[in-house]
């Protein structure tokens, strides 16, 4: 028995004792997990994923509400819209920061996200290329780095479109992050449009590849704007002007239906950002969250299969803004961008009034989509609309200013706006003349009215009313990231060599 | 309690002389029988309890044979028979309980032989505080444990120990017959037969790197050998009462504070309600009468049963043990919709001695319980809501199915919501199942010496939740156009194979103990959820998804898996009782990190100075120990790290291409990748453990004193990824917990009056000590600033309010700032003449600094009585529930702010104008930059428990004599007091917010138990 026992007892120890030697018993892979060695750069029928999951980062990132709303404020034309809610927005509109408010911080961080996707996107798409055999593959990998490109010199440009100076990440492993002067990021940015315009179809973005995408002539027509930006009037003609000559461009006739379901990706369009709800009512919405959501008013129509639709009420245009566009005789895009609480659309959909008299009772109808165009039973409004972000209307205006200050004569694109407008044509136009149509066309889109007052230094006059100055001109560098990042608080870098020069 | 049986061959093998029956009879002091005590024959299995009357009979007694006579909470008696036939025994009270064994990890010690710090709390002191979890029952029992309790029905309390040494998780390690858990939730108080609570390194470093939070080790209930079955029934059934309501504004009372703060935007809304639900308004004579007064949170609560049965049977023959219990326990919520918890336990224990080397045994717990989850974002609701709309409005076409009035009708915004349609259209559920068992076999190979025990531990968990949405309306954001199901399957499946050998042996003055252990574990985590829209709602049998509409099911899963193996040992060293030395070590591999290996030491020593010669003729200490110890724990409830960086896919990775006038888009797939390689470990604690135990004052009043520095090393930080938001984990960080465990108890008896009474508090020294070499790193909700106490609000100091326009014109940060009269005046702390992120400090955090408890208790005849209080002293909360007013200006106000606002110069200094409080600058959005005032104390003093009994002994019911019952009243968490405006300052969100709690009630019970 003894024996017996014994036995038992060293089988034991020795069964414990080898398991303990096994020590691959502890080597296990972790559950659930790709690793990314995985991705096989060999299948250069995937080489578009990556590009691809650029795009999603602007739908996802880009288009956060509060982003918005913050680059809308600051016009003089447009405020929070709301006094009970988000006090940091409305302080906005008197050039009052708070460096820790949230969404300075979500800004500051989203468009980086942006960039990080892009830098990593870049990277795949250069690994594919190690693979490549054809020349049908080459060009198409040059074509999607262009267009990477451009999204990331979208991202820079809204950037220093809030921020001034900011940041060139040009590794996602970059660990010393001082910022650059604004010009040297101009630079920057125009290497990667560059880049694009020479590499990527120059077509409309409704002709590319995979439908929508930037195309050569987006990132021409962002380069455009970054030289309206920097002063370069030779340069922003001569990029507008091809735009132009290329005739691959029209404005879209109905300026209200523009920013409808069927305005989307029409040929007036150089960048959009897309959604989809698959047309039906309900299951996965890949879109761009509270975007118009943030900005609706209540909406009802009794004959529609969807009968309501409501947001948060914020962005309110300005009695003064309104004022100013009526008695400038706007008709059509009077109608299209005042959705006016207490009235009916023209696509019967009546709009609740504001029930605070304090809140705005204006708000932006370039983010409203009629509820005949929902997709029933999903009611959140503007859900399957696409956000616009670049249009020939844009160009065109660019194209008259810059030739007006080159001593030109920009009546031609000028007035193609004006007439689509059903505005009177005008003459021998001058460049406050194509501030005010600028001002009106581009009313509620991405700032532009806010960068036309500082690009032109009339926002020192036109905005002193409520507290503006020149320094007020950027947001301040969010404070959750000057603390991690304390070299954020060193004066910028001048030279974009310098600005490579990180690591 | 296993290890007991080893005591029982101590005197190993007895020499075959004359036998005889032995008889006698067993007494309390006083001379009262005792009933059912243990006999045994020293060196064999054998023995018998003692009957009704106090009378044993053992037969075939050796001359020279020893009985040990035990029983619980009595000094245990072993006496040498010499040869008498009749053997009486007076049992005495065991003050000191310093033979009693102690569990600790793989194995048992006496109490007097401890060089650790081990709290021992008994089942019995659990089995009637009405908890749903045994940990709840601890409140105030033990200093250095402090218990966060939730109100939700069903919901585990937070356990700290000694601190908070983790930014990651600090839940102890819960050992249960062998078994490792993060929680006991499973567990019925009345399943417990102890706990040992393990609070210094020397102790919890046997279990390594799970053990730096502090070790909790649960044995669940045994039978007794020769003991006749005893059968038990237990049980209670009362009623609980949330208290300490928050006395919200009434409509006048929110219609004034909207009128001061801003009449343009408000009268509106004001006068909507007054147009639809009547009511008179005159602005000139500040009269505002509302049809529509709701309080809400009267509509949201009620009284609600807890009952809870339990029946246990346990005994043992000669060779073999048993208990066997089922348990019941139902818990209603005090919220006025359907939400409650049941729970189901079965519990069974077998040993059974196969032969005179080989002992088997089986533990089983299987447990069944379910709940019905409360929708809590309905309390903040409440709150948040102002009573000038009525819960119900038959009159509006549009909602469904019931009326709830729409917060829409009186033009407030989509941020309300009427809170009684929140909770209502709510249905969550969750079933959990749950199988514990511990097979073991011990090996007895030199008897009273060596040892080997291996078992075998496998436990089976599994939650099944449902949630349904049927279609609903109440307002725009407050509405379901279309019916969901989600279904979630989470199962836990592990299990733990622990091979041990003990040796013990003494040499003349010299005793010393050694233990070698191997283990091998598994650790599987599976999650697999579905959903679904479009189902059919009327009935439960419906709810699959199969019955959906198939286009818009989705699915998604994960899983965790990992392994680890262990070794350890335990050396321990006795001279003479005066000496004692301990040393263990384990080794742990894991498979969770790409370190695989951890090592963690520690070493204890005693010195029981009463044991010294030179104390023999002093009679002012009855015992007296000094202790000592240091040791290395881990942490592994980390994350895991990433051991490659992983790619996003999906829709959210993936553009959509094609969207163009009436086309819908597609999505191109798309993938994005950017993570960042992290590296993590497990936490280490260093921990040092200095104590004191005396008795005195003929051992009545007993003390433990313990002194504690624990610092965590490596701890996981998260500091924000550049330019991002982001982060990402190191073991970068340092955290010191230090302080006092006191606790000093005084029992005494005089004639049949025995009373005991006791006071134990800790205090705790918290501190960041190192964060990356960053000063301080911004969370989401609490900053950590070096050496200031880990998750501190972080703001402006409120100094005053601005009183006058002199006042505001005189100061230039009021001009920058547009301020006014009413607003917070805020310290500029570097003297700037601005207010900025420089200005923000740490305003506190939710660790006490001191807590306490006092308890008091007597048993007078048949009476017993025990009194518990509880009171925490030096915390803070965050008052959340008022911060959110930064995202509505216009949410209801509470009657304290009301009451006293400021309201003209001189009114007040602290309380802001209705005015101010719809302002940015005294209400900030940010979390990381808010103000003191919304900084509050939780200090509380609670009396936590107070019980009255009565019991009926010997019951003689015909020829059947009922042992006994117990009938007794309890009140649990009847009374607090506290300043802070919350339902109650114990709130289990670790970083002190205080937002969508469940109000923590007061419970009555009627409590029975009988002893068949």
């Amino acid at each position: 028995m003894k024996f017996i026992k014994n036995i038992f007892v060293a089988s034991t120890a020795v069964l414990a004792m080898s398991a303990f030697t096994a020590c691959d018993y502890l080597d296990i892979e972790p559950e659930n997990k790709v690793p990314e060695e995985n991705v096989d750069f060999t299948k250069i029928e995937n080489m578009y994923e990556p590009v691809s999951g650029c795009y999603a980062k602007i739908r996802t990132s880009n288009m956060h509400w509060v982003i918005n709303l913050m680059t809308n404020t600051r016009d003089g034309d447009i405020w929070s819209g709301r006094v009970d809610d988000q006090g940091e927005i409305v302080n906005l509109d008197k050039y009052v920061y708070n460096a820790s408010f949230w969404g300075l911080n979500e800004m500051w961080s989203q468009y980086y996200n942006i960039i990080r996707v892009c830098n990593a996107a870049i990277q795949s798409l250069d690994s594919y290329a190690e693979n490549i055999t054809s020349d049908t593959d080459m060009k198409k990998y040059l074509s999607y780095s262009g267009e990477v490109r451009t999204l990331r010199a979208l991202a820079y440009y809204r950037l220093t479109q809030m921020f001034g100076d900011v940041s060139i990440m040009h590794s996602n492993t970059q660990s010393s992050l001082r910022r650059s002067t604004r010009e040297v990021v101009y630079e920057y940015i125009l290497t990667d449009l560059e880049f694009a315009m020479t590499n990527t179809p120059k077509v409309r973005p409704n002709q590319m590849e995979h439908v929508g995408a930037a195309s050569g002539f987006t990132a021409e027509a962002l380069a455009a704007k970054v030289c309206m930006d920097k002063g370069d009037y030779q340069k922003a003609l001569e990029y507008t002007n091809e735009i132009i000559t290329s005739n691959l461009f029209e404005l879209y006739p109905d300026y209200y239906q523009l920013f409808k379901l069927p305005g989307r990706l029409c040929n007036e369009s150089l960048l959009e950002c897309q959604v989809t709800d698959f047309g039906i009512g309900d299951g996965d919405y890949v879109g761009v969250d509270q975007f118009f959501n943030c900005c609706g008013p209540k909406i009802t129509n009794s004959t529609t299969a969807v009968t309501s639709a409501s947001g948060w009420n914020f962005m309110g245009y300005k009695a003064s803004f309104v004022k100013w566009a009526e008695d400038r005789g706007e008709t059509v895009r009077a109608t299209t961008t005042f959705l006016k609480g207490g009235e009916t659309t023209p696509s019967g959909d009546f709009v609740q009034a504001a029930g605070n008299p304090s809140n705005t009772n204006c708000w932006n109808g370039k983010y409203y989509l009629p509820l005949e165009q929902m997709t029933a039973p999903r009611n959140t409004y503007g859900s399957p609309n696409n956000v616009r972000i670049l249009r020939y209307a844009d160009v065109l205006l660019m194209n008259a200013e810059a030739k007006v200050r080159l001593g030109q004569n920009g009546d031609a694109p000028f007035n193609k706006v004006r007439t689509r407008a059903q505005m009177p044509t005008l003459s021998g136009v001058t460049v406050d003349q194509i501030l005010d149509e600028r001002r009106m066309e581009l009313c509620g889109e991405w700032a532009n009215r806010l960068t036309d007052l500082i690009r032109t230094g009339k926002a020192a006059t036109v905005l002193a009313s409520q507290g503006y100055t020149p320094e007020k001109a950027y947001f301040p560098v969010p404070s959750s990231q000057s603390d991690v990042s304390t070299e954020l608080k060193l004066e910028p870098l001048t030279t974009l060599e310098e600005a490579l020069g990180q690591q | 309690m296993l290890f007991a049986f080893l005591f029982v061959l101590v005197g190993g093998i007895l020499s075959m002389s004359a036998q005889n029956t032995v008889s006698g009879t067993v007494t309390e002091k006083g001379g009262e029988p005792l009933v059912g005590v243990s006999v045994l024959l020293n060196g064999t299995s054998r023995g018998t309890t003692t009957d009704i009357d106090g009378n044993y009979t053992i037969g075939n007694v050796p001359n020279d044979a020893t009985l040990t006579f035990r029983y619980f909470g009595l000094k245990t008696e072993e006496v040498k028979v010499n040869g008498r036939s009749k053997v009486n025994v007076e049992m005495a009270d065991d003050a000191l309980k310093l033979d009693e064994v102690v569990v600790i990890g793989y194995g048992s010690a006496k109490a007097k032989d401890l060089t650790a710090p081990i709290a021992v709390v008994k089942g019995d002191e659990l089995t009637n505080i009405p908890t749903t979890s045994p940990m709840g029952a601890l409140t105030g029992k033990v200093p250095g444990v402090n218990i966060l309790n939730s109100g939700t029905p069903g919901d585990a309390p937070k356990v700290q120990i000694r601190g908070v040494g983790s930014f990651s998780n600090s839940t102890p390690l819960y050992v249960v017959d062998g078994m490792f858990y993060d929680n006991i939730n499973f567990l019925n108080n009345d399943d417990i037969q102890e706990m040992s609570i393990l609070k210094d390194a020397s102790a919890a470093a046997i279990y390594g790197v799970k053990a730096a939070n502090g070790v909790v080790i649960i044995t669940t209930k045994k039978g007794v050998k020769n003991q006749k079955a005893k059968i038990t029934y237990n049980g209670y059934v009362g009623f609980q009462k949330a208290q300490h309501l928050l006395d919200m504004c009434n409509s006048n009372e929110y219609a004034q504070m909207l009128m001061e703060a801003n009449p343009a935007a408000y009268r509106s809304i004001l006068q909507a309600s007054i147009d639809k639900y009547g009511g008179t308004m005159n602005e000139a004579a500040g009269i505002y009468n509302f049809g529509a007064n709701t309080n809400w949170y009267d509509h949201m609560l009620r009284t609600a049963v807890m009952t809870n049965h339990s029946l246990n049977i346990s005994g043992g023959s000669e060779k073999a043990t048993y208990s066997l219990g089922m348990s019941y326990l139902y818990q209603n919520g005090v919220m006025d919709t359907d939400n409650d918890y049941n729970r189901l336990n079965f519990r069974a224990q077998l040993e059974y001695d196969a032969t005179n080397w080989l002992k088997v045994g089986f533990t089983g717990v299987f447990s069944k319980s379910t709940q019905q989850m409360a929708h809590n974002h309905a309390w903040q609701a409440a709150f948040n809501m102002p009573g000038i709309i009525p819960v119900y409005d038959e009159n509006d076409p549009a909602t469904f199915p019931e009326k709830y009035a729409s917060p829409g009708s009186v033009g407030f915004t989509n941020n309300f919501a009427n809170p009684i349609a929140s909770m209502d259209y709510y249905n969550s559920k969750n079933e959990n199942y749950q199988a514990m068992t511990n097979f073991y076999a011990d090996f007895t190979i030199l008897p009273s010496k060596l040892n080997f025990r291996t078992s075998y531990g496998y436990d089976f968990s599994s939650v099944r939740g449902t949630t349904v949405v049927e279609p609903y309306f109440v307002s725009s954001n407050q509405q379901a156009t279309i019916s969901s199901l989600t279904k979630q399957s989470t199962d836990y499946n592990k299990w733990v194979w622990d091979n041990v050998l003990t040796y013990r042996d003494t040499y003349g003055k010299h005793s010393w103990g050694a233990m070698v252990g191997y283990s091998m574990r598994q650790d599987r985590y599976n999650w697999l959820q579905g959903s679904v829209n479009g189902i059919p709602t009327d009935k439960p049998e419906y709810w699959y998804i199969a019955q959906g509409d198939g286009d818009t099911a989705r699915s998604n899963d994960n899983g965790t898996r990992y392994r680890s193996q262990s070794v350890f040992t335990r050396l321990n060293y006795d001279f003479d009782n005066r000496y004692l030395l301990m040393f263990t070590f384990r080794a742990d591999g894991t498979s969770k990190y790409q370190e695989k290996w951890g090592y963690f030491p520690s070493v204890g020593a005693a010195w029981n100075i009463s044991n010294e010669s030179f104390m023999k003729d002093q009679k002012v200490f009855d015992f007296l120990k000094l202790r000592a110890s240091w040791g290395q724990l881990g942490n592994d409830n980390v994350a895991a790290s990433d051991g490659f960086a992983s790619i996003s896919v999906g829709n959210g990775s993936s553009g959509v291409f094609g969207a163009n006038g009436v086309n819908a888009g597609v999505i191109v797939p798309g993938y994005q990748n950017t993570s960042y390689f992290s590296w993590l470990k497990w936490e280490r604690v260093n921990e040092t453990n200095v104590g004191l135990s005396f008795a005195t004052l003929n051992s009545r009043l007993t003390a433990d004193i313990d002194w504690f520095y624990r610092m965590t090393t490596e701890a996981v930080i998260s500091p924000r990824i550049a330019f991002s938001n982001s982060t990402l984990a190191g073991n970068w960080g340092k955290i010191l917990n230090s302080g006092f465990d006191v606790s000093i108890n005084w029992n005494d008896k005089v004639g049949d009056f025995a009373y005991y009474a006791g006071f134990n508090f800790s205090t705790l020294y918290n501190r960041v000590k190192e964060l990356k070499g960053l000063p301080y790193l911004i969370g989401g909700k609490t900053v950590n600033m070096l050496d200031k106490p880990m998750n501190s609000y972080y703001g402006y100091e409120v100094i005053g309010i601005y009183q006058t326009p002199e006042e505001v014109a005189a100061d230039p940060i009021a001009v920058a700032n547009g301020l006014e009269p009413g607003d917070f005046k805020y310290k500029d702390v570097n003297n700037d003449g601005m207010i900025d992120g420089n200005d923000r400090q740490c305003l506190g955090n939710y660790l006490p600094t001191f807590t306490y408890g006092i308890n008091f208790g007597f048993t007078y005849k048949n009476f017993d009585f025990a009194l518990s209080t509880y009171g925490q002293h030096g915390a803070k909360i965050f008052n959340r529930k008022r911060q959110l007013r930064y995202a509505q200006a216009n949410y209801n106000f509470d009657r304290d702010q009301f009451e006293n606002r400021w309201t003209g110069a001189g009114s007040t200094n602290e309380y802001p104008s209705a005015k101010a409080l719809t302002k940015a600058w005294n209400v900030s959005s940010s979390a990381t930059s808010t103000n003191s005032y919304f900084v509050e104390s939780a200090d509380y003093f609670r009396i936590q428990n107070v019980t009255l009994g009565y019991s009926f002994k010997n019951i003689k019911m015909g020829n059947y004599v009922m042992p006994g019952i117990r009938v007794s009243l309890t009140a649990d968490r009847p009374l607090s007091i506290f300043s802070a405006n919350a339902f109650s300052p114990e709130i289990t969100d670790p970083e002190g917010w205080d937002t969508e709690v469940y109000p923590l009630s007061a419970t009555y019970t009627l409590g029975l138990q009988i002893d068949f």
